[in-house]
C-alpha cells in the first residue's frame, strides 16, 4: 500500500470517528488543524486506525507523532 | 512579593533596567540572581528546596540520555520521578494522609473495639509548603518525560536549566512552561524590541486591572458571604457563587497576564494559559481554554499515557483516563476533599459529554447556531460555577449546605452598600463586554489596537485612571499562589 492510499484510508477513518464530513488530511496536518481532534478523541482515532489496518502501535510511537506524515510512517512500517 | 505591590514595582524597574544594560550573554545570570532574590524575599530559608529539586532533573536528564539500556533508563526515570514527587507530597500532603489515617484508626477503635480512647496524630508537620513547589515539580517531571521519550535532548548548562525553573514571573504560579520552549529563548536572547516591550507593558496593565479592579473587588463580596454562609440567603449565595467564578477567572488570568507581560518586557515569551474559557460551549472545550499550560501538561504526560495503555477498552478507556486525571488534578489543588469532589465532577461531566457527543452533534444540526452556542455557554458556565462551590467552600459539608440553600432560592440579597453592588455589576459587565468583543468581533471596534493614536493611548490612560480611582489596593494574594 503506498502512502497516498494510506492517507486516503485514514482520512476515511477520521471522518467516521470524528463524525466530521469535511476532514482533509495531508502529510503535514497536525492535530490542531483538524476540528474535533483533541486529546480525548486522539485515543479513539488511534484505536480506529489500528483496527482498520489490523496493526498495533507501541505507546511510545503514539506519543511521538507530530503530524499525519509520521503516523503514516508508523503504519507503513507495519504493513 | 506579589506583582501588585510597591516592593515589586521597585524590584521590577531595577531588574529590567540592569537586564537591558548587560551584554546579552550575561543576561541569564542576572535573571537567575533576580529570580533567586524574588523567591528569597518571601521565603529566605526555603531557597535550597527548589534549588535542590532543580538539580534532580538536571543530572537525571543527562544520565537518561547517556544510558543505553532501556531497562536501566526506565529504572532511572522512575527513581528520579519518585524522589521529585516525594518532595512535593511530603510538603503538600503528609498532614492530609496522616490525619486521614488517624481518623480511620479512631473510627475503627470506636466501632470495632468500643474504645473511647482516641489516638492523636503525632506526625503533623508544622511548616508551610515552599512557594511554587508544584509548578517546579510539574516542569521538572515534564522535562524528564520528554527526554525519556527521546523528543528532546538534555540541557547541559546547569545555570540555564535552573534559570528555566526559577524565572521569577512564573516561579510561583506558572504557566507550566515547557523546557524546549523556554531554553532556546535563554540561549539566544532577543534584542530590545519596542513593539514587543510595549505589548508586554499593555498585557501587564490589563492583568493588573483584572486583578485589582475586578478580582479583588469580587473577593470582598465573595469572602463576606462564603465565610458566613449560614447567615446568608440562597439568592445571596447564588450571586456570590457567580461572582466567585468571575473572581477566580480574573484573579488567575490576571496573574497570568501580568506574568506573561513582565516576561515579554524582558524579551521572553511564556505559554498562554487562558483563552476566554468562560465562553466555552462545552466543559470539554472549557478545559482546553482554562489553565492551558497545566491541562496540556496533564493531557500529554498523564491522561494520554493512561488512555493509550487501556485503549482496548474503547470509550471506557477515555472515561477512565478522564476520571483519574481530573481527580488527581483536583487533589493537586490541595489536600482537601472539596478539591477531590471538584475534580471528580469535571471527570463526570467530561464522560457524559464523550458519551453524548454524536447525539449532541445531531441535535446541533437541527437548531439555530446562536441558540446552540448560547445554551452551550450558559450550561458550561453554570456547571463550572456549580463545581466551583466545592472549590471555594471550606468543606464538602459546607458546599452541600450552600447548594441546598441555593436550590431553595429564597431570601433577600445581601448588599453591604449600594455602591459596592454597583461596582461589582459594572466590573462584571465590563469583563463580559471585553470577552464577548474579543471572542466574536476580534478585529472590529478595537480600542486597544485602534488605528488612531489618541484612541489607543486614551484607552490605556482610561484603564490607569480606573485602576487609580477604583482598585482594591489592599487585596490579598493571588488565589493560585497557594497551589
Amino acid at each position: 500500500m503506498d502512502r497516498q492510499e494510506i492517507l486516503t484510508q485514514i482520512t476515511r477513518v477520521f471522518i467516521d470517528t470524528l463524525d466530521e464530513d469535511n476532514v482533509v488530511l495531508t502529510e503535514s496536518t497536525k492535530a490542531d488543524d483538524v476540528e474535533g481532534w483533541d486529546s480525548l478523541t486522539h485515543v479513539q482515532l488511534v484505536v480506529a486506525v489500528e483496527k482498520k489496518f489490523n496493526i498495533r502501535f507501541a505507546a511510545k510511537e503514539i506519543q511521538s507523532w507530530k503530524n499525519v506524515g509520521e503516523l503514516i510512517d508508523s503504519i507503513s512500517s507495519k504493513l | 512579593m506579589i506583582f501588585n505591590s510597591i516592593e515589586f514595582i521597585l524590584f521590577f524597574v531595577i531588574t529590567l533596567a540592569v537586564h537591558y544594560l548587560l551584554p546579552s550573554r550575561f543576561r541569564w545570570i542576572w535573571a537567575l540572581a533576580a529570580s533567586t532574590f524574588f523567591y528569597a524575599y518571601a521565603q529566605p530559608a526555603y531557597v535550597p528546596i527548589p534549588a535542590g529539586i532543580a538539580l534532580i532533573p538536571y543530572f537525571a536528564g543527562i544520565q537518561l540520555e547517556n544510558t543505553g539500556s532501556e531497562k536501566k533508563r526506565q529504572q532511572f526515570f522512575i527513581i528520579s520521578t519518585i524522589v521529585i514527587v516525594g518532595i512535593l507530597v511530603f510538603f503538600k500532603y503528609s498532614n492530609f494522609f496522616t490525619n486521614t489515617i488517624t481518623e480511620l484508626v479512631n473510627i475503627i477503635r470506636q466501632k470495632a473495639l468500643h474504645s473511647t480512647n482516641t489516638v492523636t496524630n503525632n506526625l503533623l508537620i508544622n511548616i508551610a509548603a515552599p512557594l511554587g513547589i508544584s509548578y517546579i515539580t510539574f516542569q521538572a517531571i515534564g522535562y524528564l518525560i520528554e527526554i525519556k521519550r527521546g523528543n528532546h535532548t538534555a540541557e547541559k548548562h546547569l545555570g540555564h536549566f535552573i534559570t528555566y525553573l526559577f524565572f521569577f514571573p512564573k516561579i510561583i504560579a506558572g504557566p507550566v512552561e515547557r523546557a524546549h520552549h523556554f531554553l532556546p529563548q535563554l540561549k539566544e536572547p532577543k534584542p530590545f524590541n519596542y513593539d514587543y516591550f510595549t505589548d508586554g507593558a499593555k498585557q501587564l496593565l490589563w492583568g493588573l486591572f483584572k486583578k485589582i479592579v475586578i478580582a479583588d473587588r469580587m473577593a470582598i463580596y465573595v469572602n463576606a458571604v462564603y465565610n458566613n454562609y449560614e447567615h446568608h440567603s440562597g439568592i445571596t449565595l447564588l450571586v456570590a457563587s457567580i461572582f466567585y467564578v468571575l473572581q477566580i477567572y480574573t484573579d488567575f488570568s490576571g496573574y497570568t497576564d501580568m506574568a506573561l507581560g513582565i516576561a515579554k518586557m524582558f524579551g521572553f515569551e511564556l505559554m498562554p494559559n487562558f483563552n476566554r474559557p468562560l465562553l466555552a460551549k462545552s466543559v470539554t472545550e472549557f478545559w482546553r481554554r482554562w489553565h492551558m499550560s497545566l491541562s496540556t501538561w496533564f493531557a500529554d504526560y498523564f491522561y494520554n499515557p493512561i488512555a493509550i495503555e487501556k485503549r482496548n477498552w474503547g470509550t471506557w478507556a477515555v472515561i477512565y483516563a478522564s476520571f483519574v486525571t481530573f481527580t488527581v488534578l483536583g487533589f493537586w489543588h490541595g489536600a482537601n476533599w472539596t478539591f477531590i469532589v471538584f475534580g471528580f465532577l469535571q471527570g463526570l461531566i467530561l464522560s457524559i459529554e464523550i458519551f453524548t457527543r454524536k447525539q449532541r452533534k445531531k441535535l446541533r444540526k437541527k437548531i439555530p447556531q446562536w441558540l446552540n452556542d448560547s445554551t452551550g455557554i450558559l450550561f458550561t458556565f453554570g456547571y463550572f460555577g456549580f463545581s466551583s462551590i466545592f472549590f471555594r467552600a471550606n468543606s464538602v459539608g459546607d458546599a452541600l449546605n450552600i447548594i441546598k440553600k441555593i436550590l431553595a432560592f429564597k431570601g433577600p440579597l445581601f448588599t453591604d452598600s449600594t455602591s459596592m453592588l454597583l461596582f461589582l455589576l459594572l466590573a462584571a459587565f465590563y469583563l463580559a463586554a471585553y470577552e464577548f468583543k474579543k471572542e466574536f468581533f476580534d478585529n472590529r471596534f478595537t480600542l486597544s489596537a485602534n488605528k488612531y493614536w489618541l484612541i489607543r493611548n486614551g484607552y490605556y490612560c482610561m484603564l490607569i485612571v480606573i485602576i487609580l480611582a477604583t482598585a482594591v489596593f489592599d487585596g490579598g494574594e493571588f488565589i493560585y499562589f497557594q497551589f
